[in-house]
């Protein structure tokens, strides 16, 4: 039994991996010993993640990519596969918001939430899939959201997305569980990311920790960490879990 | 080592996901009380952590004795200078189909794994809240979902889902977190205990295909009871081959 996580000679893929959650995520794979390839759209900030994680050690592929469309997702992949020597462990983690009324959402707004945030996930699932169906073995990460278990004013979007990949999560891991490949969701509340300030953007922060029990919003580390843990063969009974992190945010 | 220097009661400790977890806290460097009733059991998993060159204090008792359980506390406090982690994983079954369930059957199951699991969280989190830290990992059952012929079982499990999420909800500013294991079908001494054929059936209900082993929960504990779990509370996390997902 292995008394630290160790992801050496694994190659990770991170989507959203250059900033927040997603990138934290990436260090925190590298730190266990996996390799990494991040993608995102910015290839600055992408190329400065890849640099922080080659001093950590591991090998960094950075790919500027669009992983809403099914070419570039594919690519990513092989990509991996190719020049990284493999494909062992999937993050599906770029994420997008729409804030606002209902009333004012455009049909441009919701298209572009459902893009990055489900069918993303559905092309880059599909894509690793094939490799890691090959070699019966795979990890896959959800990043879902308490947003897709509780409901709140003015994100429909994204809390309807976020619903949708839990139940994607499910169905994919009891569909591939026979091929080695465990597929789980993490469900960060309340993190410290760009992301969340432009939900809170305006809005009062006291009044939003006040509904939060342990009065404080999460580091990514604190989210990272359960990534890292369902990455790694410690959770090998884990199927189709959405295990949520959110300071008790989601007790009702 | 994740757990370095960490106090933990491992409740349940003889046998099973409870010894499991024993033996991995004390590889993570916790120091462990362990508490069963079985004391010639538990005399045997002290003995595997002296070898483990780990540190241990017995306590030998009934859960549903208040008495007991808060001279445990006392006794580990006293032994090892704190308490930074409750494993409330002590648990009986007495299954019966319902029309046949006794009332013994109902209050024994419900005086252990209620009534003793009310006892040990309630002590655990008076002096973590005095302390301002610690973390209570209580353990559940996908029974909670429903088992035919383990109605009290099943409600028991299902109480301690609730009690997870109270103590969470009332001791997050404390500083102390509470979550909970909910394992599915593991091989322990409780399921070798089913009928073969019924066994089989069980394992063909497991999308895994295989029943889970002791030390798959334990990992789990593992990762509560550390600091990186630091922003999880009021949760059960299944531990079961996919067949609930929640």
């Amino acid at each position: 039994m292995p008394m630290e996580i160790d992801l050496s000679g694994k190659v990770a893929v991170v989507t959203g991996a250059s900033r927040g959650i997603g990138k934290a995520t990436a260090m925190a794979l590298a730190r266990a010993g996996a390799d990494v390839v991040l993608a995102a759209r910015t290839r600055s900030q992408l190329e400065e993640a890849a640099r922080q994680i080659r001093s950590i050690g591991t090998r960094a592929l950075p790919i500027p990519t669009d992983i809403t469309q099914k070419t570039s997702a594919e690519e990513l992949m092989a990509a991996a596969h190719d020049h990284m020597g493999g494909l062992h462990i999937l993050v599906n983690n770029a994420a997008v918001m729409a804030p606002g009324p209902l009333m004012e959402q455009t049909e441009e707004d919701w298209d572009r939430v459902m893009a990055v945030n489900l069918k993303a996930v559905f092309l880059c699932t599909q894509a690793a899939g094939r490799h890691m169906i090959d070699q019966q073995y795979g990890k896959i990460i959800n990043m879902a959201s308490t947003g897709g278990v509780i409901a709140g004013p003015k994100n429909s979007a994204y809390h309807a997305s976020k619903a949708a990949v839990i139940h994607f999560t499910r169905s994919v891991a009891i569909e591939w569980i026979r091929h080695g490949i465990n597929v789980n969701a993490v469900g960060p509340g309340t993190v410290d990311t760009e992301l969340v300030d432009q939900f809170i953007q305006g809005g009062n922060r006291e009044a939003m920790l006040k509904g939060i029990p342990i009065r404080r919003i999460a580091s990514p580390d604190e989210i990272a960490h359960m990534v890292v843990y369902l990455a790694s063969n410690l959770s090998d009974y884990m199927v189709g879990e959405h295990v949520i992190i959110d300071g008790g945010l989601t007790i009702p | 080592m994740r757990l370095n220097n960490k106090v933990a009661i491992v409740t349940g400790a003889a046998r099973g996901i409870g010894e499991a977890i024993v033996y991995r806290f004390i590889e993570e460097g916790a120091r462990v009380t362990l508490c069963d009733v079985d004391k010639p059991a538990l005399e045997s998993v002290k003995k595997n952590v002296n070898e483990m060159n780990g540190a241990c204090l017995l306590a030998v008792g009934d859960i549903a004795d208040r008495a007991f359980v808060g001279q445990m506390v006392d006794a580990t406090v006293k032994e090892f200078g704190t308490l930074d982690v409750m494993v409330n994983n002590a648990a009986i079954t007495r299954d019966a189909i319902l029309h046949k369930m006794t009332q013994e059957q109902w209050e024994e199951v419900m005086n252990v794994n209620l009534k003793g699991t009310f006892n040990c969280l309630q002590a655990a989190a008076i002096h973590m809240r005095g302390v301002g830290k610690g973390t209570i990992v209580n353990v559940s059952s996908t029974s909670r979902y429903g088992n035919v012929g383990q109605l009290n079982y099943a409600a028991s499990k299902g109480g301690v889902v609730a009690m997870t999420r109270t103590a969470a909800k009332e001791l997050c500013r404390k500083g102390v977190t509470c979550n909970c294991i909910s394992p599915g079908t593991i091989w322990t001494d409780m399921l070798k205990a089913v009928p073969e054929p019924a066994q089989e059936r069980l394992k063909a209900g497991i999308p895994l295909g295989r029943f889970g082993d002791p030390k798959e929960v334990a990992q789990l504990a593992v990762f509560l009871a550390s600091d990186e779990a630091s922003y999880i509370t009021g949760q059960t996390i299944n531990c079961d081959g996919g067949s609930f997902m929640a």
